[in-house]
């Protein structure tokens, strides 16, 4: 305990050192809020700045489909045939749906035939359900059905219509009286986009899908009404969508095309959106000043020979290395800490005044990312100190820090997919991971690369990445410390 | 007035050249950023097809070299404090433009001729055929990292803050702008 004072004095009476660590902290928080002013959106279009649509659990999506429906009040089925899907995104959906209300972002349940995934069953947005798989030669089920008893939904497939399969159920929240129940078509944004180093050029694109269905059968509580088509979506460019639209057809099918998605919104290039770690770019520039006193607080006891005076004060050496890890640490963590928290606040209160669409993130995810990203920055003080006392000299030991933490962080957006993750697994940099905040969908076609700000590992294991090295470059140092003279 | 400068040259040319880190320094440029610039090529060809800028990929191995090269850079000036030498350097050279302009003169010479170096070996060993545009903006570059380098020395005086503030502008300011 007297060592891990000892070098908590040392550490606050160099005034340099410390300042240069509230520094860091203040830096952190500036740099973090003029990067999120920066993220400024232009809203050029009649309808103004695109509006966040969040779906019943929470998340961002997306809800833009061509709907014909009708309400319906009580208990009811719903069955019909998609004779025919054109469209060339293999994401591209038509099927049956029941919505609680049309309004973008409410809850639904739906069945349907996707142009490339066969039948599925998909509910609120985040949830996706793989209907019964084509036997081969045999033609593909192409009968939907969907059943509401209550507030539950449940979806069934069919290759004839008369022997049916059920793929899944859910219960709708806010669906207690009168729902919207009919057909939908949607087909997804095409991103056609090419990796360079350093950029991806190309275009993301909206696409239409066309569908026909037939054998259309309602039984149960429907109020007289007519079959109404619309086109459901928020009234802005959030989702670049085509015009889509519906018409009956000479032999009694209906005709629907549709654009759009319903699913959960992604991030990168083909979302709309910003995640929360946009508020935490600071933390590149604290970390740069977090790592000069790292390095320094054992390279200066080098230069000083300090170093002899506190090995004859504390002759177990590794105890000192120990002591000097705790501090610096300890107390680069919970200045960093505040300083994410902070910037998370005054960041998310920035970009949200600059109309910027802020994904919705947990409380526990964004205790993870201000957590991890004081952590990240700590651990990397204290592969700092290490790296101090293996090379004796400060310049070596913070390029060699700065280099091994930031350099594949740049140098991955240089490098294809493949090389890129490879990268973020194996390097300190895959720590970054722990900003991450958006899952990976399946059911959403899109690149989930480390540009786009989808890492390779989990967060806790990238995470645990940088730690390793921590844990490596420190038993180093012991070993060096005990067997060099001072 | 220009023979003043002349000896002012010489006088750091020699400085420089006797200090042994400066030649580490260079050689460790040379040496990680051909062999970034090979490692990022490979991986390149492997996983993109044709109709990128290849030149961009074979010069990547800078953004490794720049490190030492501004370390040298800063080394040179903040190691003159260190030592108390500079009071003898402004001794002999007592107008201090004069000595600042010898000093930056050396430090971009010796920036500029380990990164041809580099640049000419990468290109080599990659087998590219350079895009003239490319070669410029590094070059361009690697005269901002000698001039860089150069004024943190001489403002900072104190080599780990010198290195950190230098490799924090060549490193972690193009993150924080960087538009996403």
């Amino acid at each position: 305990m007297s060592v891990v004072r000892a070098e908590w004095i040392k550490l606050r009476s160099v005034r340099g050192r410390l300042i240069a660590l509230i520094a860091a902290a203040v830096a952190m928080v500036v740099f973090s809020v003029f990067s999120a002013a920066g993220e400024r959106r232009h809203c050029s279009g009649p309808t103004g700045c695109p509006s966040l649509v969040v779906g019943p659990g929470g998340q961002a999506v997306v809800d833009s489909y061509e709907f014909v429906d009708r309400p319906l009040a009580g208990d009811g089925t719903l069955t019909v045939r998609v004779s025919s899907l054109a469209g060339a995104q293999p994401w591209a959906k038509a099927g049956l749906l029941i919505t609680a209300s049309t309004e973008p972002g409410s809850s639904y349940a739906a069945v349907m035939v996707a142009a490339g995934h066969g039948v599925r069953f998909q509910y609120d947005y985040t949830h996706d359900v793989s209907g019964p798989q084509d036997p081969p030669g045999a033609p593909a089920a192409r009968w939907l059905r969907l059943v509401r008893a209550g507030d539950t939904v449940t979806g069934y497939a069919s290759a004839d219509g008369s022997a049916w399969t059920r793929i899944g159920a859910a219960r709708l929240s806010g669906a207690a009286g009168v729902v919207r129940a009919g057909m939908f078509v949607t087909s997804p944004q095409n991103a056609d986009l090419t990796e360079h180093p350093f950029v991806t050029s190309g275009a993301v694109l909206p696409t239409l899908a066309t569908a026909a269905f037939s054998d259309l059968t309602a039984d149960g509580a429907w109020p007289a009404a007519n079959w109404t088509g619309r086109t459901v979506g928020p009234p802005d460019d959030s989702y670049p969508v085509l015009t889509g639209g519906s018409q009956r057809l000479g032999d009694g099918s209906l005709q629907i095309s549709g654009s759009g998605d319903i699913a959960p919104a992604v991030g990168g290039v083909e979302g709309t959106g910003v995640t929360i770690d946009h508020t935490l770019a600071g933390g590149f520039v604290a970390l740069i000043l977090v790592i000069a006193v790292g390095t320094l607080s054992a390279t200066s006891e080098y230069r000083r020979g300090l170093i002899r005076t506190t090995l004859a004060a504390t002759p177990r050496r590794g105890r000192v290395l120990a002591a000097k890890a705790v501090v610096i640490g300890g107390s680069t963590f919970l200045l960093m800490v505040s300083a994410a928290a902070l910037s998370l606040v005054l960041g998310k209160r920035v970009l949200l005044a600059n109309h910027d669409l802020l994904y919705p993130a947990t409380v526990a995810a964004q205790a993870r990312v201000v957590v991890g990203t004081a952590g990240l920055i700590a651990v990397a003080a204290v592969v700092a100190l290490a790296l101090g006392v293996v090379f004796r000299r400060s310049g070596a030991a913070i390029t060699v820090a700065v280099v091994a933490i930031v350099l594949p962080y740049i140098l991955f957006q240089a490098l294809p997919t493949g090389a890129s993750e490879w990268l973020l697994r194996v390097t300190p940099t895959a720590a970054l991971a722990i900003q991450q905040t958006l899952p990976v969908y399946r059911q959403v076609a899109i690149g989930y690369t480390p540009v786009n700000g989808y890492y390779p590992l989990a967060p806790w294991a990238g995470f645990a990445v940088l730690c390793t090295y921590g844990v490596a470059t420190l038993a180093l140092a012991a070993w060096l410390l005990g067997r060099r003279d001072a | 007035m220009r023979r003043d400068y002349i000896e002012a040259l010489c006088g750091e040319w020699t400085k420089a050249r006797t200090v042994a880190s400066t030649a580490w320094h260079l050689v460790a440029a040379v040496a990680s950023g051909i062999g970034l610039s090979v490692v990022v090529c490979a991986l390149a060809r492997a996983g993109i097809g044709a109709g990128q800028d290849s030149t961009k990929s074979a010069l990547s191995g800078l953004q490794l070299a720049q490190a030492p090269l501004a370390l040298c850079g800063v080394q040179l000036i903040t190691g003159e404090y260190r030592s108390g030498l500079i009071h003898t350097s402004l001794a002999a050279v007592p107008r201090r433009t004069m000595f600042v302009a010898a000093k930056v003169t050396v430090i971009l010479g010796l920036t500029l001729a380990a990164a041809t170096v580099t640049m000419a070996g990468a290109l080599l060993v990659t087998r590219t055929e350079p895009n003239p545009h490319v070669v410029l903006s590094a070059t361009l570059h690697v005269i901002y990292v000698g001039i860089l380098s150069s004024g943190v020395g001489f403002l900072v005086r104190d080599t780990a803050f010198a290195d950190a503030l230098v490799l924090g502008v060549l490193y972690v300011l193009p993150l924080v702008s960087r538009l996403r």
